[in-house]
């Protein structure tokens, strides 16, 4: 060990100065290293995206032997399917619910704690429960949270002398029974990262602030916490509209796109015609919507990650 | 603009199981310029935090103008703040973020509402009192043609002035700063220092500064209050600071060249340096051991040979400019090295006719020579020198 | 005073709203706790003498662990999110590596593969992996269920953000003690970014133990299921009141070690978890 570092660096021409420029002597190295992820990656992402738009051209069926080209058939019988119409118009149904709820409240819940210090910990904790838990399970117990009969909510309006909701089985609020979950799975993730976009927000900056008379809740939400934290807002929304044209787990425990289609959205859509269906032509057609629409997100998502920009 | 006086009276801050302030007693005069000087951690900036209404008192109380604050949120305080890190608002243009202070007392949540300008001439006036008056602000501070400009297209210095324009704006009668110039390089930093002199002077409004760097609050302040470890240690002038400081620790801090610290003993009034006799009596001290503390300058060079009170190897000399300060060696005295500092011409002369050549002969100036007691307390009685015949 | 009261007022009222907040976000746990800690008369109402809390207890958390096949499901789910974990980090580390400190043709190109590869949903693919799976018989084994996700465009992505940063001089000291290029990654490097690597893991376990979209495609029987797919097994199996009971405690027994990992680690757990979102 001692004694390497004792040569001086200018004797070691051919092993010192190789590390950022010269890719020559570590070629090989370079790409045996990056081989296993490249070739998986390729096998499991690139390639099956191109196959995807390839066989959203074809009229291929699971199991069939033959297949032909039908060019844009697909998509043509798509825009005239009232079912994908349907379950498009449900998924933005569901986020314009999901979206301005679970953030506009983490926005507000965020602004509220970062003043407690010592029970930020403990509400911090409780509130990110839901992100973590399995949704499959706790979509099995909200089932009997929103069931019209023996559910807490339906006990509670029938002693108050009101109709319960029956959320699940009612087609007009099946969607918003679901909704409800979407919320309460997401708040908590939404939370956390405004929190941590808060933590970008110097002291030193809230302090000048209280000493401008800007010390209201409100005034602090609308003078420097809502203009610093724009970007963070940006990237939660992306986030959350990801999320929600996600939606799938609660959909295939509660629902099954159910009652007549109340609750079918893109992704459960999209599952049972290439399942189910073995519709595989027509179902790639479907994923190439919805992977236009998630890119669309996630385009948004990064250009406002790198923004440094207040506005 | 008026200053007023700020009494600090018992204050005490605990955090966890620390004490960060040990029970503060300051009485800052109306239109004073007063330093907080003292190492990061002393709890200088928390004292500060505290007057601005920042963080609450553990005990004590604190009184602006002879009203009692110390419950009273910021902005009610009659105070204003430059702080470290300016904190400006980042999506605020220069006028918005000196104009938000008067926005925000002078209108309420209501009439801050978006469109409410278009409702109410009574707003627009305001509005319009309030960019008249940003407008004056930054004529005095030479902002005038960066009003539009966002933070992040102003310089360290421009950032600066902008966060002094937010702050004079409301015509506070104390005005805090929290090491205001630590951000900027060191040319700028001198520019600064006498704007915000220039400023005190004008205004005679009550200054408080809060900084770790003893040249800074040298050169401005009025008065010098140096804290160390949650207490203040030493509440006087510059000079004094400088010349009689009450504790070593504080002799150690104040300065630019570090202080010379000498074992001694005191026998019979009779200093004594590694069991010689130096040229200086404590006549009131008790006999036992010190710390002789000597400043560089305290230290002259004279002709070898001469009245010296001790002669040491030469180890290297460094100038900067008109002084020139030379580093001995101090084996023979019991301690590593030994500065001392003079100005260039005189350095010259000695050299030239061989009063300095590798070793170099030293009298102690008995005037500014400082004992110590063991436990560092600065001995009261001024030191002599010794009468001849020793 | 009054200033007090007014300040108290209102700390009071933010805490009343952040409690109902957090019990609304608790309720689900609360009442799977109760429902699986209870006969299922008791729950639903009409019974008047209910057995003590521990016999219903044993009772149901006995029939979920000894009667069901749910033991099989969380080792199922342990194989799973175990393999595709290490295949993860063993792939992309070194791959992060390569595209972070050596300089070589084609390296853009692959860069933006992987920053391509994280806009791309993995139920986007599934579909032709479904179908190459069906072709060569591996369908219903516990590669299926792994396959889509043996690398991760975000974990090389993430790691190359960590590794762009580690100093080379380290790198050609290291090189200067003759250690070899795989030995500087698994030995240097790697040890560094142990906590980058955690927060990935807590991400990616949490990921595969709750993923029900590609199990449902690619495992039909009830022996390869991991939990979440058994969950929906037993479910439609049992259906009846009196399994209930069994099925609460099932759900409980899937979701609680997450959640135990959570309230222990839940720093590392947050940043695991929100690593999507932020940076």
């Amino acid at each position: 060990m001692t004694d390497t570092m004792a040569v001086p660096a200018a004797s070691l021409p051919a092993v010192a100065p190789v590390s950022q420029t010269d890719g020559g002597s570590y070629r090989v190295h370079a790409y045996a290293f990056s081989a296993p992820a490249f070739l998986l990656l390729f096998a499991t992402v690139i390639a099956p995206v191109f196959v995807v738009l390839i066989v959203s051209l074809t009229n291929y069926k699971l199991g069939h032997a033959s297949l032909s080209f039908i060019g844009l058939g697909n998509y043509a019988r798509l825009l005239q399917d009232p079912y994908f119409w349907n379950a498009l118009k449900n998924s933005a149904i569901y986020t314009s619910i999901v979206v301005p709820i679970s953030v506009g409240l983490a926005l507000i819940i965020a602004a509220l704690l970062i003043n407690r210090t010592r029970s930020r910990r403990f509400y911090e904790v409780i509130y990110f429960l839901p992100v973590t838990s399995t949704l499959t399970a706790m979509s099995i117990v909200w089932s009997y949270l929103l069931n019209g009969n023996i559910g807490p909510l339906a006990k509670l309006m029938t002693s108050l002398g009101m109709k319960p909701f029956d959320f699940l089985a009612d087609g007009d609020l099946a969607l918003i029974g679901l909704a409800v979950i979407g919320i309460w799975h997401l708040l908590g993730f939404n939370l956390i990262l405004f929190l941590a976009g808060f933590t970008t927000i110097p002291k030193e900056l809230m302090d000048a602030a209280q000493l401008d008379g800007i010390d209201s809740f409100w005034d602090r939400l609308r003078y420097v916490i809502w203009p610093l934290i724009a970007p963070t807002t940006i990237v939660v929304v992306a986030i959350s509209c990801i999320q929600a044209f996600q939606a799938f787990d609660t959909v295939a425990v509660l629902t099954n796109g159910g009652p007549y289609g109340a609750t079918e959205m893109l992704l459960y859509k999209i599952n049972q015609d290439s399942f189910i269906g073995l519709k595989a032509g027509y179902g790639s057609a479907l994923t190439v919507i919805y992977l236009s629409l998630i890119g669309l997100f996630s385009i948004f998502q990064i250009l406002a990650s790198n923004r440094k920009v207040h506005f | 603009m008026h200053g007023r006086g700020i009494k600090i009276a018992n204050v005490r801050k605990h955090f966890g199981g620390s004490e960060i302030l040990q029970g503060v007693d300051l009485d800052i005069q109306p239109g004073e310029f007063l330093t907080l000087l003292g190492p990061s951690g002393c709890g200088k900036s928390t004292l500060l935090r505290m007057i601005a209404g920042f963080d609450q008192l553990s005990s004590g109380s604190i009184h602006i103008g002879g009203r009692d604050i110390t419950q009273l949120p910021p902005k009610k305080r009659d105070v204003a703040m430059v702080f470290q890190s300016y904190a400006l608002y980042p999506h605020m243009t220069v006028a918005r973020n000196i104009g938000i202070p008067l926005e925000m007392s002078r209108l309420s949540f209501r009439q801050r509402l978006p469109g409410s300008r278009l409702l109410s001439r009574h707003v627009r006036q305001t509005y319009r009192e309030i960019e008249q008056t940003v407008a004056k602000v930054a004529d005095q501070l030479d902002l005038k043609h960066l009003l539009d400009r966002k933070p992040a297209q102003l310089s360290g210095g421009q950032r600066q002035r902008v966060a002094v324009g937010r702050a004079i704006v409301r015509q506070p009668s104390v005005f805090l700063m929290d090491e205001p110039l630590s951000n900027l390089d060191a040319k700028l930093r001198t520019q600064l220092r006498e704007e915000i002199s220039d400023l005190h002077r004008r205004s005679g409004i009550t200054f408080l500064y809060v900084t770790h760097d003893q040249t800074e609050a040298m050169a401005m302040s009025s008065r010098v209050a140096l804290m160390q470890s949650g207490r203040i240690v030493q509440c006087a002038r510059p000079q004094e600071i400088y010349n009689r400081p009450s504790e070593l620790a504080v002799a150690r801090f104040v300065g630019s060249v570090a202080i010379n610290e000498l074992p001694v003993t005191v026998v019979n009034g009779q200093v004594l340096l590694a069991q010689r006799a130096l040229n200086l009596r404590a006549p009131e001290a008790p006999d036992g051991s010190y710390t002789l503390g000597l400043r560089p300058e305290s230290l002259d060079a004279v002709p070898q040979g001469g009245d010296a009170d001790f002669t040491l190897p030469l180890l290297h000399v460094e100038f900067s400019g008109s002084e020139v300060t030379l580093r001995c060696d101090g084996a023979a005295l019991g301690i590593d090295r030994i500065r001392i500092q003079m100005r260039a011409e005189r350095f010259d002369r000695l050299r030239s006719d061989g009063g300095i050549d590798d070793r170099v002969a030293l009298r102690i100036l008995a005037q500014n020579a400082l004992l110590f007691s063991s436990s560092g307390q600065l001995m009261p009685a001024p030191l002599k020198v010794a009468e001849a015949g020793r | 005073m009054v200033l007090r009261l007014l300040h108290l007022a209102r700390t009071a009222a933010v805490h009343a709203f952040l409690m109902l907040g957090a019990f609304l976000m608790a309720y689900p746990f609360i009442w799977m706790w109760r429902a699986s800690s209870r006969s299922a008369g008791e729950i639903f109402g009409a019974v008047s003498n209910p057995p003590p809390i521990w016999e219903a207890i044993s009772e149901n958390y006995g029939r979920a662990l000894f009667e069901t096949p749910l033991l099989r499901f969380m080792l199922n789910g342990l194989i799973m999110t175990g393999g595709i974990l290490i295949a993860q980090i063993l792939t992309t580390v070194i791959c992060a590596f390569a595209l972070a400190k050596y300089d070589f043709r084609g390296r853009k190109i692959l860069f933006a593969l992987v920053l391509l590869s994280l806009a791309v949903p993995a139920q986007a693919t599934a579909l032709p992996i479904f179908i190459v799976l069906v072709k060569v018989g591996l369908l219903d084994t516990y590669f299926s269920m792994m396959v889509p996700y043996l690398t991760s465009g975000f974990a090389i992505f993430l790691f190359h953000q960590f590794i762009k940063s580690f100093p080379d001089e380290i790198l050609l000291a290291a090189r200067l003690d003759g250690m070899s290029e795989i030995e500087i990654v698994f030995r240097i490097v790697m040890p560094a970014m142990l906590p980058a690597i955690a927060a990935f893991a807590i991400f990616s376990v949490t990921f595969h133990w709750n993923d029900l979209y590609w199990p449902m495609i690619a495992i039909r029987s009830a022996d390869m299921a991991p939990p979440t797919l058994g969950l929906l097994f037993f479910r439609s199996q049992g259906g009846g009141g009196d399994s209930f009971g069994p099925l609460m405690a099932c759900a409980t027994l899937v979701t609680a070690p997450l959640i135990l990992v959570s309230l222990v680690a839940q720093r590392k757990f947050v940043q695991g978890v929100t690593m999507t979102g932020v940076k």
